[in-house]
């Protein structure tokens, strides 16, 4: 974004609502390889729809994959579990997003919170240095989120509807765990991140025989808590 | 109902919920610091256990596959790391790992 105020005059594409559709549209692109892995997981799935409805229920790829695998290896109450621990984190999200959307009627608050994700969170925060109103970052983020959010479910849908191809191509069974990288790096901040990173592949290395849903648990636990001495022994 | 359906629809309103409830609270929900922080490590420890374990699973075809699993792991975490975007991670992971992947078969 190359302006905080729109310009009066200009066309649609220079207010904050017109650019937002554009800068989101790359993101798109790169989430494509993602969307084709949850995609292929989904098409695998015994209730086809039921698991397709996550795309835009959970809306989240990790959660969605998670919740897929520990539904088949440890049942539904243990999938739920996972489901909601992988996406814990989007409660730090909404409490950091909350400024502009103070004093709205709480159906605008809806609709903005079930846009959330990873990359519109990343998005909302340069929002605060780069546009002038909240009501410019309301729209930004209306029209960005809602891009994202249709984007992402015709992508999945798409992958789905050609998995049983897709499954076919063993070349791109390492794919997966390479668009979850994609996901990580950015997570990763400092040496705290990166023990809370290393706790974690630890457990999930050496996890391999226990059921899906107690792994998560036992690299989460371990993960936050290498984390939290860290930054204690750091005097954070 | 089925099962599945159950699961979806659980997950799909408690994510809503994790979403919404600050939004709704606008402000007055304030976490003590330790709960955020702590919160943050929880996510990048949940997208680590979820890339190994799938590296794990993608590794299991013998020495080949687990050798440039392995690489193309390495390459995309720290293209990753070092904030390349997502098409280059992927683009450099895949083609680190077909290529040790040949050259170790």
């Amino acid at each position: 974004m190359t302006q905080a105020h729109p310009i009066p005059g200009r066309s649609w594409f220079s207010r904050p609502a017109g650019r937002a559709t554009l800068d989101v549209l790359p993101m798109l692109v790169g989430y494509a390889p993602f969307a084709a892995v949850v995609g292929t997981a989904v098409a695998a799935q015994q209730d086809e729809l039921a698991a397709w409805a996550g795309t835009g229920l959970i809306y989240g790829g990790a959660a969605q994959l998670a919740v897929l695998g520990a539904l088949v290896a440890s049942g539904p109450g243990m999938a739920i579990v996972v489901g909601l621990v992988v996406n814990a984190r989007l409660l730090v999200y909404s409490t950091t997003l909350v400024g502009p959307w103070r004093g709205e009627p709480w159906w605008r608050r809806a609709i903005a919170a079930a846009m959330l994700t990873d990359p519109l969170w990343a998005l909302a925060l340069r929002l605060d240095t780069e546009l002038g109103t909240d009501a410019d970052r309301r729209r930004y983020y209306t029209r960005s989120g809602a891009t994202l959010w249709v984007g992402w479910v015709m992508m999945v849908t798409a992958a789905t509807v050609a998995g049983s191809h897709l499954r076919g191509v063993t070349a791109l069974a390492v794919a997966p765990p390479l668009c979850l990288a994609a996901m990580v790096g950015p997570t990763v901040r400092g040496r705290a991140g990166g023990a809370a990173a290393a706790g974690a592949a630890v457990v999930a290395a050496l996890s391999g025989g226990w059921p899906s849903g107690l792994g998560l648990l036992a690299a989460v636990a371990v993960g936050a808590a290498a984390g939290l001495l860290l930054e204690r022994g750091e005097g954070r | 109902m089925t099962g599945t359906w159950l699961v979806i629809a659980a997950v799909g309103f408690g994510s809503f919920a994790l979403r919404f409830l600050p939004l709704l609270l606008a402000g007055r929900l304030r976490w003590p610091d330790g709960v955020s922080r702590a919160l943050r490590h929880v996510g990048t420890a949940t997208l680590v256990y979820v890339t190994v374990t799938a590296a794990v699973a993608a590794g299991r075809g013998g020495w080949p596959q687990a050798a440039g699993m392995l690489a193309g792991l390495a390459a995309a975490g720290w293209l990753s790391w070092r904030g390349h975007r997502p098409l280059t991670v992927v683009a450099a992971g895949l083609a680190l790992a077909w290529l040790v992947t040949a050259a170790a078969a």
